[in-house]
């Protein structure tokens, strides 16, 4: 009984943890299928959580606070294009560049605007109809507003204001991400664009066009995710929040081999991971109390650079990922 | 063609990095117009009291030293083609390594006075520790980039945070400073094993200042008094009082001596052409009898070892008295701000020197604006993290906008200037 209810707890964790590194991690699959390493996940996460919370508090709507978000995570994606596409610069560098500024910004701006260390203020007080967040696509207020008689029916409304549609659409993001890559031309031509750029400016096709489109996708599901972070699972921003989610979405990219469920799985990993973390942080559970504490928190990075090194050793990426393409003249 | 497409070493060396920072100030500036704030007051308050100020120089010299460590050890691998992002988890195990060593001669494990070796022979020793922690700490991801291919970028990232967890349980546990249960941070490290800082001139010299300051007071001088008859002494007390904690210290001469080193080493000895070789092309180098992986991890631990460097700075250059101890901020974000150092400086060691000491002033300026923004009038509100906003713009138009600055400068020297500006020989891609 009481395992099980550990294993519960820890399920229902992993779950509030996952969504992000999915988000972020298909963005990643985009990306670097597309030829395009993108290490600024970590900073597009970041941006897209202070985005999210910053709007969400000034509109009262979570789902202006996520629009505003992708668009925002859509902007850097672009400045990354315009490094990496554009003028061939290095992605990694370039990525390291938006995480700064993502840590910088970030703060600077929420100290401008709200004065409290960079915090944004809290969504979503004890009066509110529950709009500024993106818990249930329709608030539980809400519905008792238009139908007084649901309060009769406890289960009912519990189901129908379920907290966790954005759950449910990283999963379902990840079945997109495979269709889109696997099943349409635009997702054929996107992996070729990664593999063999040639080919796909010979077939008369632009690469330049289709890895802005990847990074525009990269962006916007990044926006999700950090919208996630800050406006769904918690209520607020605080600086740092991304926790170097960001990067470990990029391992699990690299863990599932670039393939959009794998990588779900590594995603799924890496959130019972931190669940574990989670849960077992200071916990008195007998025989851990032998265990510092600072052993779990480093126990999903340590478990990170294991899966790495020992699973994907033969994993190829992408044949032209990190190259610039360099149209041929004459 | 005949045109050389290339662009004259002055201007590519000189103008470009020019242009490329002042398009960077320029977003930054933007950016403080954007949150309602005045930077021609930030610009003032860097001027007088980074600039000009003593006290700012003296700083600034202190941060660049760690920079030039971290800037050396980024840059280092760099010339390999790796991307060691792990300077502060690097640092963090050298200040371990270090401060382990140190507690042992301190007798701190096993309770008793231990062995106080003189600073002559601690301070080596220390250094050489520090080194070894960071190279220690970079070699695990450095094996795993060179045999097992994995991502060395993500997996210094990931031991940045293991090192962060590591320091954390060694500072509330053996390492803990037991007279202070509640702060983590280790015993103070012995006065004699400090290093040498500028302060310390300041503080002999006020020994006699503040003698000859009570002097004057007994022989019945009011301040106004003392401040009008006798200005240079006034002038010299205050300066030294101000400048007694400047941190700047020797190691900026070691650090200086070391980027001779790293030029030596880079470009006149055989590893230093193995490292550059596969940085330039590793299947030419393979062919070449380049042993790719182990210059690989050689590589790697160097820099980490640069990365660990940069602790004894930190720890034992400190200008505050109660802070030469080790803390879990390690490096305090100058790991990172290592990365733009070794872009701007374009790898190389005399770059490197410029660019950490810019760099270092641009930090003191954050601490300078978060301690004394409040006090000036009208007000400047600007958190601190503003210069790593900088920074990200800096590593942005250094490094990854770097074609776009220098495809401007060629188009506007091709079209406005009629093709003045550019090398005289036709070097790079036209051969190709």
């Amino acid at each position: 009984m009481d395992f099980l209810e550990l294993l519960l707890s820890l399920a229902q964790s992993t779950l509030r943890f996952t969504p992000i590194l999915i988000f972020a991690a298909m963005a990643g699959v985009f990306s670097e299928r597309a030829g395009i390493v993108d290490i600024g996940l970590e900073g597009k996460l970041l941006i897209g959580a202070f985005v999210s919370a910053t709007v969400a508090h000034y509109v009262g709507f979570g789902l202006a606070g996520m629009l505003a978000a992708m668009g925002a995570c859509i902007v850097f994606g672009w400045l990354h294009g315009l490094a990496t596409i554009t003028f061939r610069g290095d992605h990694v560098i370039s990525g390291l560049a938006i995480n700064f500024l993502a840590v910088g910004l970030t703060k600077t701006i929420g100290h401008a605007l709200f004065a409290k260390g960079g915090d944004t203020p809290n969504l979503g007080g004890p009066d509110s109809t529950g709009w500024e967040r993106l818990q249930a696509l329709i608030p539980k207020q809400v519905w008792l507003d238009i139908a007084p008689g649901l309060s009769e029916n406890p289960l009912l409304l519990s189901i129908v204001s379920i907290h966790g549609w954005l759950i449910i659409l990283a999963f379902v993001t990840v079945f997109g991400t495979w269709w889109v890559l696997m099943q349409t031309r635009f997702g054929l031509r996107l992996r070729f664009v990664g593999e063999e750029p040639q080919a796909i400016d010979t077939a008369g096709a632009s690469v330049t066009a289709y890895r802005f489109a990847a990074v525009t996708i990269a962006g916007a599901l990044c926006g999700i995710g950090g919208a996630y972070l800050s406006t769904s699972n918690i209520a607020s921003f605080t600086p740092g929040m991304s926790a170097d989610m960001g990067y470990l979405a990029l391992a699990a990219v690299i863990f599932g081999k670039w393939r959009p469920f794998q990588a779900m799985l590594g995603c799924l990993l890496f959130g019972f991971l931190f669940a574990v973390k989670d849960r077992l942080d200071g916990a008195s559970q007998g025989i851990l109390t032998q265990i510092p504490s600072q052993f779990f928190e480093a126990l999903p990075y340590i478990l990170v650079v294991v899966v790495l090194a020992g699973f994907v050793g033969t994993a190829r990426a992408p044949k032209a990922v990190g190259r610039p393409y360099v149209k041929e003249r004459e | 063609m005949s045109q050389s497409r290339e662009l004259h070493p002055i201007i590519n060396y000189g103008v470009v990095p020019i242009l490329q920072l002042v398009l960077a100030f320029a977003v930054a500036g933007l950016l403080i117009v954007l949150i309602g704030q005045n930077p021609v007051q930030a610009v003032q308050l860097y001027v007088t009291d980074v600039l000009l100020s003593p006290v700012g120089i003296g700083q600034s010299i202190y941060y660049g030293t760690t920079l030039m460590f971290t800037g050396m050890a980024v840059a280092l691998a760099f010339h390999a083609g790796l991307f060691n992002i792990g300077g502060e988890g690097q640092g963090l195990v050298g200040g371990i390594a270090m401060t382990g060593i140190a507690l042992l001669m301190m007798g701190h494990f096993t309770g008793d006075v231990g062995l106080l070796v003189p600073g002559f022979l601690a301070v080596p020793l220390l250094f050489i520790f520090a080194a070894l922690g960071g190279a220690a700490w970079a070699a695990i991801p450095g094996y795993l980039q060179a045999y097992r291919g994995s991502h060395l970028v993500i997996t210094t990232i990931m031991f940045n945070a293991i090192a962060f967890s590591l320091v954390l349980f060694l500072l509330t546990g053996w390492f803990q400073n037991p007279e202070t249960p509640g702060d983590p941070k280790s015993p103070l490290y012995p006065e004699s094993w400090w290093l040498w800082k500028l302060g310390d001139y300041f503080q002999y010299q006020l020994v006699g200042l503040e003698a000859q300051y009570q002097e004057f007071k007994d022989a019945g001088l009011k301040v106004k008094d003392i401040k009008a008859q006798h200005a240079e002494f006034w002038e010299q007390r205050s300066l030294a009082r101000s400048m007694k904690n400047s941190a700047a210290n020797v190691s900026f001469l070691f650090a200086l001596l070391l980027a001779v080193g790293f030029w030596f080493f880079v470009w006149r000895t055989k590893w230093g052409y193995a490292i550059r070789a596969i940085g330039f092309n590793q299947t030419a180098a393979r062919y070449g009898g380049v042993n790719v992986p182990r210059t690989m991890v050689m590589t790697v631990c160097l820099s980490g070892a640069l990365a660990g460097l940069a602790m004894t700075n930190i720890i034992l250059g400190n200008g505050s008295d109660s802070e030469h101890v080790l803390r879990e901020t390690g490096l305090v974000g100058l790991g990172f701000v290592g990365i733009a150092v070794a872009l701007m400086g374009r790898n190389h060691p005399f770059g490197i020197i410029l660019a950490a000491l810019l760099f270092g002033s641009l930090f003191q300026w954050g601490e300078v604006i978060q301690l004394k923004g409040q006090f000036i009038r009208p007000k400047l509100d600007i958190d601190k993290e503003i210069v790593v906003a900088l920074q990200g713009l800096v590593v942005l138009f250094t490094g990854a906008l770097y074609l776009m600055v220098v495809w401007g400068v060629q188009w506007f020297a091709r079209r406005v200037l009629g093709g003045w500006g550019f090398a005289k020989e036709e070097v790079g891609e036209e051969r190709a």
